[in-house]
């Protein structure tokens, strides 16, 4: 099956007067149509900026460096080629917002206008996107609200006068608006309580079933993607260190970075285990050293861990062709070789 | 209910009679140390304007004990925060009491409220806004060693000593450094650094882990509890994580809706929790070890969190028991009376009027 969206060497980087700050180096994505990716790491591991890059959304002094973005969705492409989102110009890039790939914020407190009506703001969005007579817009608006478990009452309120879990269900209906084939939601549960946390991830869940789309979910907790993300990639310092199944992930990590996330959160079901944690903090992007961005934590490191390129290789003995890993020390076909 | 435990207090009677408190629950906690700091029935309301009252914190009882973790655990709002800042001295309870080494506290004047902060400090849950950018990290630590170690000749070495403490080393490079130059962990070391300044008896950690990376988070909470034994500190551990106070806890309060609504030893209360709140809040917990989550299969049914979703999601209730409107267990006596904490054990309890119901469920 095709992807509907795939990422492909993808660079970023922030320009600064002391150098460029490489956010994201070469990273390689892609998302497939009803598929849920999970895109894991610790702040300043560059996951947002990956996803803004791809989706066109940065602004200076970020900047592109180099890769591609393609995105296969039929609207666009009408059966054709896919699109370099990358290449689009301003009239292609408003074409593709919102339709194709529609984007859940990490902040809903302030990605809504405080001193508008809710209804208003998902009219805007409407409008700017579809092209529909206002009353009918307006049903919409209120549709939208049903299908996230809003009452229609609520059109008329202000965001102050939401719950934060309601505010993030406002931004996820805004988002399901034109009915987007992809949905990035940057970190859209974690200002909010576990409880109200489950009952949006279980409406993400039951929409996604209904309308289709596909979902890169970025988030910081691992143990969140692990219940929700078919597939998951872990981003570290920039780069993607593992991608592979949910199951792979949890059962078979291969990464020690991976490794060390699994035994540093405490489980809550089961029998206490020995936690263990990940000594050390990440590196600095500004002067980053060669080889692997983990090697200064990493309990596996050799020297030859400096001359690491860093290009995801299959795990070896792994059962799906998915499971990806940057660590030739613990793939251990590369270590006997 | 309050009066002889204060009197106990006071008298310095061993440790046992001071492990129960006003609410009748041995502490699972009051096992590793002496009773630094006792709150008895504490309630704070806040004055909402047109006659409506907020109830923060109603009723609120438990103990610190020297060198053991207490862990308040709770959704934002539920009043977790408050009990911290009363606690701190920050706020006056509406009514209530709070006892230090066994005498009722008392911090409306200055000089009071310095002795209590050289016993009792509290750390914030963000180190980025908690510290002073335009400081350095050595003005951070000489203000509080000047002002609570009296004694001390030589600052600069108490300074290092702390920065040691907290396994900021080498000190001398990071004496000099500004908040802006450190990572989110060391900003939160030198927070507890400043905190270990006054040389407390009790710390009250607010949420001192929820804004760091999950791989420094253990780190963090394996510093603390180094800290907690080394110092035998009384350690109150606020979190909305009841997976971390699992591990890091001896006794756990579950607060919702101001009250404590269950509380006991953290593996008992985590294990098998008694009351459809905490229920609620661990089957809503991430889970790593739950790879066939709600969330994968099409059907939530059956769920704590599903029938509570049906129930409703509405805030806590002003009459009757907090939780009453979103539990899926309330009944008409749920919605008129508030229950109060039941003991179930010697040292655990649960305000709940549907316990025989509910803890058959889980």
């Amino acid at each position: 099956m095709n992807p509907i969206l795939e990422i492909s060497d993808l660079s970023v980087a922030y320009r600064s007067a002391e150098g460029d700050v490489r956010a994201v180096e070469q990273v390689n994505l892609s998302l497939h149509p009803g598929e849920v990716v999970g895109l894991c790491g610790e702040s300043g591991s560059g996951k947002s900026t990956l996803a803004y890059g791809a989706t066109r959304l940065l602004r200076p002094p970020a900047v592109v460096t180099g890769g591609s973005v393609r995105y296969y969705g039929n609207r666009i492409t009408q059966g054709g080629n896919p699109v370099d989102i990358l290449a689009l110009n301003k009239k292609e890039l408003h074409a593709l917002r919102w339709r194709e790939i529609a984007i859940v914020f990490q902040s809903a407190m302030n990605a809504l206008n405080p001193v508008l009506r809710v209804q208003d703001q998902i009219l805007d969005a409407i409008q700017a996107h579809l092209k529909m007579p206002r009353s009918e817009a307006k049903e919409k608006a209120a549709t939208l609200l049903d299908l996230v478990g809003i009452p229609r009452a609520r059109l008329r309120s202000y965001p102050h006068e939401l719950s934060g879990g309601m505010r993030q269900r406002v931004m996820i209906a805004m988002a399901l608006a034109a009915d987007p084939e992809v949905v990035i939601m940057d970190e859209p549960t974690t200002a909010l309580d576990v409880v109200v946390q489950r009952d949006i991830l279980a409406q993400i869940v039951e929409l996604k079933q209904t309308l289709g789309f596909a979902i890169l979910f970025i988030t910081h907790d691992l143990s969140l993607l692990l219940e929700l993300a078919d597939r998951i990639a872990v981003m570290y310092a920039g780069r993607l260190l593992e991608t592979g199944t949910a199951n792979e992930i949890m059962r078979e990590p291969a990464h020690p970075y991976t490794r060390g996330l699994l035994n540093s959160f405490p489980s809550l079901r089961g029998p206490r285990r020995e936690l263990v944690g990940i000594p050390g903090s990440p590196p600095d992007l500004r002067d980053p050293d060669p080889g692997c961005p983990f090697k200064p934590r990493c309990n596996y490191a050799l020297p030859s861990c400096s001359e690491v390129d860093m290009t995801l290789a299959r795990v070896v003995g792994a059962p799906g062709p998915e499971h990806l890993t940057a660590c030739p020390v613990v793939n251990r076909q590369e270590v006997l070789s | 209910m309050s009066d002889p435990v204060i009197h106990d207090a006071v008298n310095g009677t061993p440790v046992a009679a001071g492990s129960t408190t006003a609410d009748g629950v041995v502490s699972a906690a009051a096992a590793r140390g002496a009773l630094a700091m006792q709150a008895i029935d504490l309630s704070r309301d806040y004055k909402l304007g047109r006659g409506a009252i907020l109830h923060a914190v109603r009723d609120v009882s438990f103990g610190l004990y020297r060198g053991a973790v207490v862990a308040l655990v709770g959704e934002s709002g539920s009043g977790k925060s408050t009990v911290a800042r009363l606690l701190a001295g920050q706020e006056r309870p509406t009514a209530g009491t709070i006892t230090l080494d066994g005498n009722v506290v008392d911090v409306r004047s200055t000089r009071h409220f310095r002795q209590y902060k050289s016993e009792v400090q509290l750390v914030f849950q963000d180190p980025f806004a908690s510290l002073n950018p335009v400081h350095t990290v050595g003005y951070h630590l000489t203000r509080p060693v000047r002002l609570h170690q009296k004694g001390v000749k030589d600052v600069d070495a108490a300074v290092t000593a702390l920065l040691e403490q907290v396994r900021l080393v080498p000190a001398k490079q990071f004496v000099s450094k500004y908040p802006h130059e450190l990572s989110g962990g060391q900003r939160q070391r030198v927070a507890f650094a400043r905190a270990l300044a006054a040389q407390p008896t009790v710390l009250l950690a607010d949420e001192p882990v929820s804004m760091l990376d999950v791989s420094i988070r253990l780190e963090m909470l394996n510093l603390l509890d180094d800290l907690r034994s080394r110092l035998a500190l009384a350690l109150l551990y606020i979190t909305h994580d009841i997976a971390s106070a699992r591990y890091f806890a001896d006794e756990v309060l579950v607060m919702y809706g101001g009250k404590i609504v269950e509380r006991g030893p953290a593996e008992e209360v985590t294990q098998r929790p008694a009351h459809p709140y905490t229920q609620l809040l661990i089957a809503s917990a991430p889970d790593p070890d739950n790879l066939g989550s709600v969330l994968k299969s099409t059907s939530v049914a059956g769920s704590v969190a599903a029938r509570t979703t049906a129930a409703g999601t509405g805030g806590p209730a002003a009459v009757g028991c907090p939780f009453s409107p979103r539990c899926p267990l309330a009944v008409d006596k749920c919605r008129t009376d508030d229950p109060a904490l039941e003991l179930l054990t010697p040292m655990r309890a649960a305000a709940c009027w549907r316990l025989d119901v509910a803890a058959s469920g889980s």
